[in-house]
């Protein structure tokens, strides 16, 4: 999966049509990309931001990061695939098992 | 603080963060046309020019020098890209893009081709007009990158959104008809306006195009790949299709490596490769049409930076124009974006 272009890899996550929130999707690519700093993950989270405005992908939940489990006392954001990130997935041919 | 306060907040600090670097692109875009028109007399390229036209005539002279001109061009923007790249660690998201040609780069080199089209237009027609001109020129492009935004893939615009690209596009229309009357002496410029024109459509779809490509990639990775393709055009197809029509295209691209010249094309490298960068990073922030709309801002900054560094005071359809796109830009920036998530659909 390291491979794919960071937002082929958070789609591909989001295939399986579960709701997720960032701070599950972030760490994983963070780790396969050898991006682990702080800069890696909000890079890779803003990458979920343009995914958002292109409606590939849909904000479902809002949460304050009161403990820092992700960035404190930012917005922790709960997403899930669209209709049409789906057919976009299927465009690029891309499945969970890739 | 309330969730929906912050998630109000956070959307509005998206879209302001969009607005940034569009109106950064502006400014670097207005910026370029002054290395842009300094190289038409840097070495070789001034030589190039009377050399060809003494032989083959100036419409050849203008074709070929724009060519190699905007080869070097291309070829100064991959370096600043890579070094952006470098630095921003992102190397291996870029390799990662590449490879991903079937499903990704193609969209970046068809955004490629489509931005060749717009630079070479851009160096035609100013070198046959003039800065001011070949400035203004494409200032109708965020109409057409807009449109195709809409049809092709629904993106989402406003009354308000239209209502302020309809001022720019007014606006520029004062600015190019002011410049075009004041440059304008003799006959129809025909190849000038067929510079233009390719501005204008060039700019405009390799807009749209990379709107879709971005869906799928990084804008720093993605633009670097966009230019590699251009350059690459340019070294592999095009400047050998001149070679083989009998031009001496090799014989004075070497000759460029003159430190005038370098720091004309550096500073051209600079300035063009990083107003890219923010245009296309604001893309995915405020969508294609808004982007460009305030990126148009360029026409403004290139006429006074042309102002300011190479003289010719600006005149009042220049100024009204100017205003025009500043008020058209206000109206945009000025929407309420605090509800948006996605820019698409309805």
């Amino acid at each position: 999966m390291a491979t794919l272009p960071i937002k082929f890899q958070i789609i591909k996550t989001l295939l399986d049509g579960g709701e997720h929130w960032n701070y599950n999707i972030v760490p994983p690519i963070q780790k396969a990309c050898s991006m682990e700093s702080n800069y890696g993950r909000d890079t890779i989270n803003f990458d979920l931001l343009e995914l958002l405005s292109a409606g590939m992908i849909e904000d479902l939940e809002q949460q304050v990061d009161e403990d820092g489990v992700f960035k404190k006392d930012f917005l922790l954001h709960k997403y899930r695939i669209t209709d049409f990130g789906r057919e976009w997935a299927e465009a690029m041919k891309l499945s969970e098992e890739d | 603080m309330d969730v929906k306060i912050l998630k109000s907040l956070e959307n509005k600090k998206k879209y302001r963060y969009g607005f940034m670097w569009a109106f950064f692109c502006a400014l670097l875009w207005g910026l370029w046309y002054v290395p842009g028109y300094l190289v038409w007399v840097a070495e070789p390229f001034g030589d190039m020019f009377m050399n060809i036209d003494t032989t083959s005539g100036g419409s050849a002279a203008y074709v070929v020098t724009a060519a190699l001109i905007s080869a070097f061009n291309a070829i100064a923007v991959i370096v600043a890209l890579l070094i952006w790249n470098l630095y921003l660690g992102k190397m291996g998201e870029l390799k990662r893009t590449l490879v991903q040609f079937k499903t990704c780069s193609k969209w970046f080199f068809a955004a490629g081709i489509f931005g060749l089209l717009a630079v070479y237009g851009t160096y035609i027609a100013g070198g046959y007009i003039g800065a001011g001109f070949a400035a203004v020129a494409g200032l109708l492009y965020p109409l057409i990158g807009s449109m195709l935004a809409y049809f092709w893939y629904g993106e989402r615009i406003t009354k308000r959104g239209y209502i302020g690209i309809l001022l720019i596009v007014i606006g520029g229309v004062s600015i190019y008809g002011g410049q075009f009357m004041g440059e304008v002496t003799g006959g129809i410029p025909w190849l000038g306006l067929a510079g233009g024109l390719m501005a204008a459509i060039g700019w405009g779809v390799e807009g749209a195009v990379a709107g879709k490509a971005l869906d799928m990639a990084e804008p720093d990775a993605g633009l670097t790949i966009r230019f590699i393709s251009e350059g690459g055009i340019w070294l592999l197809v095009l400047l050998p299709l001149f070679a083989l029509m009998g031009y001496p295209i090799y014989e004075y691209a070497i000759q460029v490596f003159t430190p005038i010249t370098i720091m004309i094309l550096a500073f051209a490298g600079l300035t063009f490769g990083y107003c890219y960068v923010t245009w296309y990073k604001s893309f995915p922030l405020i969508g294609v049409g808004k982007g460009q709309a305030i990126g148009n801002l360029y026409g403004l900054f290139a006429v006074i930076f042309i102002w300011l560094f190479l003289g010719g005071a600006p005149t009042s359809t220049t100024l009204i124009g100017g205003l025009l796109c500043i008020t058209g830009s206000f109206v945009i920036f000025g929407e309420d974006s605090s509800d948006i998530d996605s820019l698409r659909g309805d």
